[in-house]
């Protein structure tokens, strides 16, 4: 297991490379200066030229990246050109809520989801499974900005069920839940339909499979069969899906943050890069790809703890 | 530990048993009015091709046909003084696995790979036997040491996939006989594995059935396997059965030319022959079942009537029943 996981972090490490160098030359090819940007509109060209030298920015794009990979392995991701405050603290405050709302919305969609997969899967061809096809197909091709603002008219706006607006505080307060039930409701909206198609899909396989015959012969209940024979081999493809899908929901959720104004890395990257903040948009992806990559590592050691043969095969 | 029947009365007794199927293309009779008896302690061979209607036979009498698009078209399968075919579903769960097990063709595939095997022995002792945890690993550990598996309280441990398929079958047929079962159903249980390894397996499959009295329904298209190891077979043809004898009888006088055919097609050592023999023509479809005895059109031997009327399955000797018009026919097999 330890292994499995080394390897894993070991793959990592090109991929952060990667993640780095490519959100450094996007922002290279962002029609606007920053260094324009800090001066203002009314600065001469001069002032312009000056700021532009003391970020380093005459330099040759080459070297510019190598000083920037240079920083960041020293955990230095610059100062915000807009707040002037680091961009390390910025990231480090927006952190806490994005995982929150990842972590909320993970926590009910994934089971949801999963059980609308496997009620589909034994009723299959029945109302029940219509119902369920339906559902995801309309939450997989639903934009989630639309998911999110009719969910904020309805449940927030007209009915005043729900907040709608930031966060209300830790989770374990009352109005901390409150703040977090509408986003991530919306994120988790678009979630459930690939992970119930995929139960469904994987659970119907299961079912027709030899060793499930065999559970039936030795006189288990039927709900056992379902539950501890059929589900637990039709989680492992779940679970790889889960972990392909993770950028589908980090994009989900910087569009979910923007929406809700939730004060998560998703909002900080969006206003960053509209504001041409190059430094903090930086961080921002960066650390939006970190969670991808969390997100996949902790997949892997889900798949290698369900599946037995994974760990056989190293 | 053997179950408690007079002398020669059948332990199980499946009559007139008519398994249905509905699919796309029509009715499909799989299996069509059969009948027959096992008893404690003796093995019962059905011999047929693929798509005769053998496994089908045996997954009703576990209640394991799927329905739909099975449909219990008739017959009754009698055991322990009540028809299987009209019990609830729980009432089927609690005999499925106790009292009436099965064994599968393929024992790659038909253990669960994300648990360990004795896990897998474990469940079925605690779901019939009320057992718990410890003892049911105890009994789990004794049933593999039963099967004759190397360390057999380091392999309890083991996942199928550490395994190979002659160990898989024998720990299907451990997990089978965990709950002292008093039939046991083996759908053809060596099929799958190494000619060796089929030796193996049915000599332990002889010798637990000794020690234990288990009645034993062996199911398979290969007649070498009913030499060895049936007391009884029923020759099963489209959904059939073609005729029924005990084993010495079969061999040595068999009446139905398909049965006939089976055993001409079997290599033989003792015998000068360039190419071996086979029976003209195909199985017939569902959907063109013959109006009259279903094996008339390969039939060498048959006649007008053949074609028209289907022969009833009827006694020519003790014991040996033959559903042909030309039976009995004397020294046929000669």
């Amino acid at each position: 297991m330890l292994n499995h996981v080394a390897s894993r972090l070991a793959l990592s490490a090109p991929v952060l490379f990667g993640v780095l160098l490519f959100g450094f030359l996007l922002l290279q090819l962002v029609p606007a200066d920053p260094a324009a940007i800090i001066a203002g509109p009314t600065a001469s060209p001069e002032l312009i030229a000056e700021i532009r030298k003391d970020l380093g920015l005459d330099r040759p794009v080459v070297v510019q990246f190598a000083l920037y990979m240079w920083r960041v392995l020293q955990g230095d991701l610059g100062v915000s050109l807009i707040s002037n405050t680091r961009v390390t603290e910025d990231l480090g405050e927006a952190i806490g809520p994005t995982v929150e709302l990842m972590v909320a919305c993970l926590v009910w969609a994934i089971p949801v989801g999963i059980a609308l997969g496997a009620i589909a899967a034994v009723n299959r061809g029945r109302v029940l499974d219509r119902l369920v096809i339906a559902i995801s197909v309309a939450g997989v091709s639903t934009p989630v900005f639309f998911i999110g603002l009719i969910l904020m008219q309805y449940l927030g706006y007209q009915w005043g069920l729900l907040p709608f607006i930031g966060r209300g505080g830790p989770l374990w307060t009352l109005p901390g839940l409150a703040a977090i039930a509408l986003p991530a409701l919306t994120l988790g909206l678009i979630f459930i339909g690939p992970i119930a198609r995929m139960t469904r899909t994987a659970a119907l396989e299961v079912l027709n499979a030899d060793h499930v015959r065999t559970a039936r012969a030795k006189g288990l209940a039927e709900r056992t069969v379902i539950l501890k024979h059929v589900l637990r081999n039709a989680l492992i493809p779940v679970v790889t899906l889960i972990g392909l899908q993770a950028g589908y929901l980090l994009g989900g959720a910087v569009v979910t943050e923007t929406i809700y104004s939730w004060p998560g890395v998703g909002r900080l990257a969006v206003g960053a890069i509209l504001a041409s903040d190059f430094p903090l948009a930086q961080g921002a992806i960066l650390v939006l790809a970190l969670a991808f990559l969390t997100i996949n590592l902790i997949v892997d050691m889900l798949y290698a703890a369900l599946d037995p043969r994974v760990k056989a095969h190293g | 530990m053997s179950p408690a029947t007079p002398d020669g009365a059948p332990l199980l007794a499946v009559r007139d048993l008519k398994t249905h199927f509905r699919t796309d293309r029509g009715f499909y009779r799989a299996v069509d009015g059969v009948s027959f008896e096992v008893r404690a302690g003796r093995t019962l061979g059905i011999v047929g091709e693929s798509g005769c209607g053998k496994s089908v036979t045996s997954l009703s009498i576990m209640g394991l046909v799927p329905e739909p698009p099975g449909i219990r078209a008739g017959g009754e399968i009698v055991f322990e003084g009540a028809d299987l075919l009209r019990r609830s579903r729980a009432e089927m769960e609690l005999i499925r696995g106790a009292k009436i097990a099965m064994i599968f063709q393929e024992p790659m595939t038909s253990l669960n790979p994300v648990y360990r095997v004795g896990e897998q022995i474990v469940e079925g002792l605690r779901r019939h036997r009320r057992m718990g945890r410890t003892q049911a690993r105890e009994r789990a550990i004794e049933m593999l040491r039963l099967v004759k598996i190397p360390s057999p309280e380091t392999r309890v441990d083991s996942y199928p996939h550490e395994m190979s398929g002659g160990m898989r079958q024998r720990v299907m047929i451990a997990l089978a006989l965990a709950c002292d079962p008093q039939v046991l159903i083996a759908d053809e249980p060596t099929t799958a594995l190494d000619v060796t390894i089929q030796a193996q397996i049915l000599d332990l499959l002889r010798d637990l059935q000794k020690r234990l009295g288990t009645a034993i329904i062996l199911i398979t298209h290969d007649l070498g396997v009913i030499a060895e190891t049936a007391d009884e077979v029923a020759v099963m043809y489209a959904g059939q059965i073609v005729e029924r004898a005990d084993v010495r009888t079969l061999f040595s006088d068999a009446q139905h030319p398909y049965t006939l055919g089976l055993l001409a097609s079997i290599p033989r050592l003792d015998e000068d022959r360039a190419r071996l023999e086979t029976i003209e023509g195909m199985v017939p479809t569902p959907d063109a079942m013959p109006a009259g005895c279903r094996f008339a059109p390969r039939c060498a031997m048959a006649a007008a009537r053949c074609l028209a009327e289907t022969p009833p399955l009827s006694a020519i000797g003790e014991g040996h029943l033959v559903a042909c018009w030309r039976a009995p026919v004397e020294g046929a097999a000669a």
